[in-house]
């Protein structure tokens, strides 16, 4: 346990620092609300961790301060294909040993 | 660690409390904009914790760090769903949760929580395990 928290600045760290100042717009703005909708509904309907918060009789503000601010849904959307948002949908996704030699 | 004997569950503590303070002192330098908010709450079954949120950051849209320790006559069947033996029991919970969104859609939202149970019933011995890890929910892929 102790060595999973140690580690967690040191993973998250240097991927948000390369990434924070990158530019973006509307466009991926909008994808990432729709993206957090998705992630809404993971958190809600199957995380394990929500789950025991709520039924341990937890406190609710605690359990839900891990939801992001806005978020988005719309019905039967598709990202166009080809396009980087696909990407992460067909490419990053689908499970994949991420440690194995490519 | 011999499982018949009970981790120090002072020292769990001190070492979860210890992480939220680390975490958050660093994500607020790193942000540099706004600083965690800090609500202490108490439990009416037992126990409590803290939370931690940072709100409109420069980096961070929104950012919370939780820390709970909870005590509970009845292991729910979220955490007894592995060890049926074990539902039932009395038990206390120790841990932190975060999750961080990020105001840039390239930086991926993250998630950790580490965690310490203990189940007891009068007459057995104590069960007890560690748990935790994290995951990234990224917006756009990076090779």
């Amino acid at each position: 346990m102790q060595s999973v928290g140690d580690h967690f600045l040191k993973a998250y760290l240097p991927i948000v620092e390369r990434r924070k100042d990158i530019a973006y717009g509307e466009r991926q703005r909008d994808w990432q609300l729709y993206r957090r909708g998705r992630y809404v509904e993971f958190n809600l309907v199957w995380d394990r961790g929500t789950l025991f918060g709520l039924q341990s009789g937890g406190r609710t503000e605690s359990i839900l301060m891990s939801m992001p601010p806005l978020a988005s849904w719309r019905y039967n959307w598709q990202p166009p294909a080809g396009s980087p948002e696909a990407a992460l949908i067909e490419q990053y996704l689908p499970p994949r040993d991420w440690c194995a030699a490519p | 660690m011999d499982p018949a004997t009970v981790p120090d569950t002072a020292a769990v503590e001190r070492y979860l409390r210890g992480l939220q303070d680390r975490i958050c002192a660093t994500i607020e330098t790193l942000d540099g904009k706004v600083r965690f908010e800090r609500d202490v709450w108490q439990r009416a079954e037992g126990g409590g914790g803290q939370t931690r949120t940072l709100d409109d950051g420069a980096v961070f849209e929104r950012a919370g760090v939780g820390f709970s320790d909870i005590t509970g006559s009845k292991l729910p069947p979220s955490a007894s769903a592995h060890r049926p033996e074990l539902a039932g029991r009395g038990y206390r919970a120790m841990g932190v949760s975060l999750v961080f969104h990020p105001r840039n859609p390239y930086a991926p939202t993250v998630h950790m929580n580490v965690r310490f149970f203990i189940a007891e019933k009068p007459g057995e011995a104590a069960v007890w395990w560690f748990g935790g890890g994290f995951d990234l929910t990224p917006y756009y892929g990076f090779d």
